[in-house]
């Protein structure tokens, strides 16, 4: 059998329900993993091994018992620090908030711990989710960034330091990462999964994003997340879809449509290549590939998110910022101080935006199953004072549709290169079945060297 | 507003209202910030919205 702290989400909840490996083996072992990396990636906000160790134990001890086993049961996780943890400080990368222990568990917390899962601690996240750096690294080569803004969790998930993390995403915070870092970035559909106890960004734009190694278990973990919450007043009330049933089912092409343009000419010269391939190795399986034009609206929709963006993060922060502005980094002041000054008439200017271009990506899809585009413009930028380039995702953040990144490839200089798959509002089934299909079809796996 | 201004326009605008609100030195630090938020609404307001589309917020 391989090391435990490598085996993804599926493999160690089929092998602890079958007894075959202990909930504490595995948790022993990704605490192992992460004691000798963390010196070099830092990862973590705060580590709560012997709160893990208890919860290994009683997941045990139930499964001795007879107890029905949950979906994740004896998975360890981490969670990005801004996901309100009951009891544990929750300090959001921020001065502001160094000292925050919540009086209560994110939504997305408890349903994962009512599956069975291990919770290992926080990781870190860039200050509020925002722009300013982390000083996590990344596991490919410290000298570029992980990016961010849910880069520990992106990291640790790379280094087989656990296998699934949570993130969010407001601009492209969770699948830039999983990009830059190797592995699979999920955002599903706004509203899918709760945002109730997750310390915003923006609250029309904010997504909880999911970080594994694979989609198997970003279906997985999908299926245990999402669904309705009375706290969140943006989450969807549509059944929730059968995830696992859909990754285990993606034996048929997809049709896609390819989008080129902006992307093509935003994207450097290997990754425009790269991304050509990709697309000829999924033509060449089957897949119905044609390329898609990009709507009027496109032209304005960067610069719309920005404004929603600014004004929320401002209004957050309000009182808080005002009292000691001197706490906050500079990219966050900046924007704060932004939204201050956007008038009321452009922010709703970008909402009403917002409005026609979900309807004109909605009609993206009259051919085809899911939009792809590379992953992110570029590898991982060799620099740590940037997260790197969020605009292939922010465009589908600010319309709320589902969208992943998976690995399709290495740069010459040795980071890893990925693709993203978009699909329309709540069709999540559709976008993990096709991303399944393409990961088997490129079979590739990236393992970085530490 | 900013459907025919241009970016030196809106970003005088929002200088005025940063100087209201922070003071005019510190008004002054923002400058570059608020360039590139006065280009984000120029750009934003390059395309033309029907008139009685409502916005959406969730």
């Amino acid at each position: 059998m391989p090391a435990l702290h490598t085996l993804g989400a599926a493999t160690v909840a089929a092998l602890v329900r079958t007894r075959e490996i202990s909930p504490v083996e595995v948790t022993e072992a990704c605490l192992k993993r992460i004691e000798a990396l963390e010196p070099m990636l830092k990862a973590w906000a705060t580590l709560d091994a012997e709160g893990a160790m208890a919860a290994a134990q009683r997941c045990e001890q139930a499964l001795q018992r007879g107890e029905a086993a949950g979906l994740l049961c004896g998975v360890p996780i981490g969670l990005k620090d801004i996901f309100y943890t009951a009891g544990l400080r929750t300090a959001a990368g921020s001065r502001v908030y160094a000292d925050f222990v919540p009086p209560y568990d994110a939504t997305s917390v408890l349903r994962l711990q009512q599956a069975g899962a291990i919770r290992l601690g926080k990781t870190i996240t860039t200050e509020f989710a925002t722009a300013d750096p982390s000083p996590t690294h990344n596991p490919w080569n410290p000298a570029h960034t992980p990016g961010g803004s849910s880069s520990g969790s992106a990291a640790a998930v790379a280094a087989r330091m656990l296998p699934v993390a949570l993130g969010s995403q407001t601009g492209g915070s969770t699948l830039r990462p999983a990009a830059y870092n190797g592995i699979v970035g999920l955002k599903p559909t706004y509203g899918r999964i709760s945002r109730y106890g997750v310390i915003p960004v923006s609250w029309c734009l904010d997504h909880v994003g999911i970080l594994v190694r694979s989609v198997e278990d970003a279906a997985l973990v999908l299926q245990v997340l999402a669904g309705y919450d009375a706290h969140d007043p943006g989450s969807l009330t549509e059944p929730v879809g059968n995830y696992l049933m859909a990754v285990q089912q993606a034996d048929h092409p997809p049709r896609i449509g390819v989008l080129r343009e902006f992307f093509a000419e935003t994207a450097d010269a290997e990754t425009r290549q790269h991304t050509e391939a990709v697309v000829t190795q999924l033509s060449r399986a089957s897949a119905a590939v044609r390329e898609v034009a990009l709507p009027p609206s496109f032209g304005s929709v960067l610069a719309a998110h920005r404004v929603i963006m600014h004004v929320e993060v401002a209004a957050f922060h309000d009182k808080m910022f005002l009292a000691q502005r001197e706490l906050y980094g500079p990219k966050l002041r900046e924007s704060i101080e932004s939204g201050y000054a956007i008038p009321g008439v452009e922010y709703l200017r970008a909402q009403r935006l917002r409005r026609l271009f979900q309807e004109e990506v909605e009609q993206m899809f009259r051919d085809v199953d899911v939009l792809l585009t590379p992953a992110t413009p570029a590898p991982a930028p060799r620099d740590l004072s940037t997260t790197g380039d969020a605009r292939f995702q922010s465009p589908w953040t600010y319309a709320g549709v589902p969208a992943i990144a998976i690995p399709s490839g290495r740069s010459q200089d040795g980071m890893p290169l990925g693709v993203q798959l978009i699909a329309p509002a709540r069709q999540e089934t559709r976008l993990l079945q096709a991303a399944r299909w393409c990961e088997a079809t490129l079979n590739v796996t990236l393992t970085p060297p530490v | 507003m900013a459907n025919e201004r241009s970016v030196e326009e809106v970003l005088a605008l929002l200088s005025t209202h940063a100087a209201h609100l922070w003071g005019e030195e510190d008004a002054e630090r923002q400058r570059p910030a608020l360039q590139q938020t006065a280009e984000q609404i120029v750009t934003m307001n390059r395309y033309t919205l029907p008139p009685d589309l409502e916005p959406r917020f969730f």
